[in-house]
């Protein structure tokens, strides 16, 4: 029961910090594609999503070394981590950090639809167990909320950053 | 690739999230439980208590068993902080007239606890006297117990063979209507208090309190003879600055619990 309650919260992290990214991804794609003034806006926030997703990584790798603390051996990480391979494959989402990986932002959406199976496939589970524990796809809903969010936080943070940088570069050089 | 680069995974996407969110608010109905009973279970029996003349060995007459029980009180100190807590050494059950306050040179009970009357079926017929030696106060440490409980209410320390009765060392209590509480086991008691504290003469304050009855049992140790006893357990307030006393190291109000067992033996 431990073990299993552990792996649930293992998937629950995914899906919090990976989960939303396709669906914002993919409709940020469609409104940017649009033919008006504010599909340049989301053209320009859509650029960011990669960077967005390694961030996303960065946070998920900074939350297992905080849950492995204090003892980083081998022996306690294989322990620890119940899902080891799509552990390996969050791990990975830094990898969009590069530029080179970056810009080819599809790369990043075929990544994040691993997560996204995953919730689909909680989904299937929270709904299949709805009858005895109805809060679990609760749950499972809230955590997706949270990762939808960050999604649409997230890039517009960063846009806006970026935009004050540029902006306070343009006052110093003239 | 046709199908990433198009709409269709956009819809599917979103389709499979608005599924999740349409069946995670969905909810089975459930049929509450029903609302517990409020009616609190009142059981009571029709036991008459009476001491008569509190002959020994007549067990339809019932004693007050002083050594077994107590009159206990506690009020925080300072008003503020935790409890101060203490026991009357020496209390009693008789209806103390104004003739009767005086000191008696015994060391056991001066006067018969037989003021008091207990029907479990019907409290109009209960009633109960009862009376404190305030200077027996005694909260485990001599120097207050001598010292400034005794300046403090308005007496004299105790003298030796003496049971002291007189005016400024007894407080009295004297049951005025007892009636069932709707909401127990137990008994709403009115009750009039008398003392006079650092008062120049004596008061009677009207105070609610509430009486509980233990049960009679039987009860046998070993090969002596069988014997019943009963309990009756009595608590209320009282506000010491309406007796005046006005020392700071106790807060006004003063909670009582007397505690009385009694045996038919």
């Amino acid at each position: 029961m431990g073990s299993d309650f552990l792996a649930y919260l293992q998937m629950l992290e995914f899906i919090a910090f990976f989960a939303g990214y396709p669906l914002i991804y993919t409709i940020l794609r469609y409104l940017s594609a649009q033919k008006n003034n504010a599909a340049i806006f989301f053209s320009k926030i859509y650029e960011f999503l990669p960077s967005t997703y390694a961030i996303a990584g960065t946070l998920y790798i900074g939350l297992q070394l905080k849950n492995i603390y204090p003892d980083y051996s081998l022996e306690n990480v294989i322990r620890t981590i119940q899902h080891p391979a799509i552990a390996i494959w969050a791990v990975s989402t830094v990898a969009f950090a590069l530029t080179v990986i970056a810009k080819k932002s599809f790369l990043s959406l075929l990544h994040s639809l691993v997560f996204f199976l995953l919730f689909a496939i909680e989904i299937a589970n929270g709904y299949s167990n709805m009858s005895t524990d109805g809060s679990r796809l609760h749950n499972t809903m809230n955590i997706y909320t949270a990762s939808l969010l960050f999604y649409i936080i997230a890039p517009i943070t960063i846009f806006s950053i970026s935009r004050i940088v540029l902006y306070t570069k343009d006052l110093f050089n003239h | 690739m046709k199908l990433l680069s198009k709409t269709t995974l956009m819809i599917l996407l979103s389709v499979v999230s608005i599924y999740g969110y349409v069946a995670s608010c969905t909810h089975k109905d459930v049929v509450p439980p029903a609302p517990a009973d409020p009616t609190p279970v009142i059981t009571r029996g029709d036991a008459v208590l009476l001491p008569h003349t509190m002959t020994v060995g007549d067990s339809t007459q019932w004693k007050l068993d002083k050594v077994h029980s107590s009159v206990l009180w506690s009020t925080s100190y300072v008003g503020a902080a935790g409890l101060l807590t203490g026991r009357f050494n020496q209390f009693g059950m008789h209806d103390v007239t104004d003739a009767k306050m005086i000191n008696y040179y015994v060391t056991g009970q001066p006067l018969l606890d037989s003021s008091w009357a207990f029907y479990e079926g019907d409290p109009s017929k209960t009633y109960f006297n009862g009376y404190v030696q305030i200077n027996t106060s005694n909260t485990g440490e001599q120097g207050r117990d001598t010292g400034c409980n005794i300046s403090t209410l308005g007496t004299i320390k105790i003298v030796p063979g003496t049971q002291n009765l007189t005016v400024t060392n007894i407080a009295r209590l004297k049951s005025r209507e007892v009636k069932f509480d709707e909401l127990s086991n137990d008994y709403i008691v009115t009750i009039d208090l008398t003392w006079q504290g650092k008062l120049g003469a004596p008061i009677t304050k009207s105070i609610v309190g509430r009486l509980k009855y233990i049960p009679k049992a039987r009860v046998q140790f070993g090969t002596s003879a069988a014997y019943s006893v009963f309990g009756l357990q009595l608590t209320f307030q009282l506000n010491c600055r309406d007796f005046g006393i006005t020392s700071t190291s106790i807060a006004d109000v003063i909670d009582i619990e007397c505690n009385m067992n009694f045996n038919n033996k």
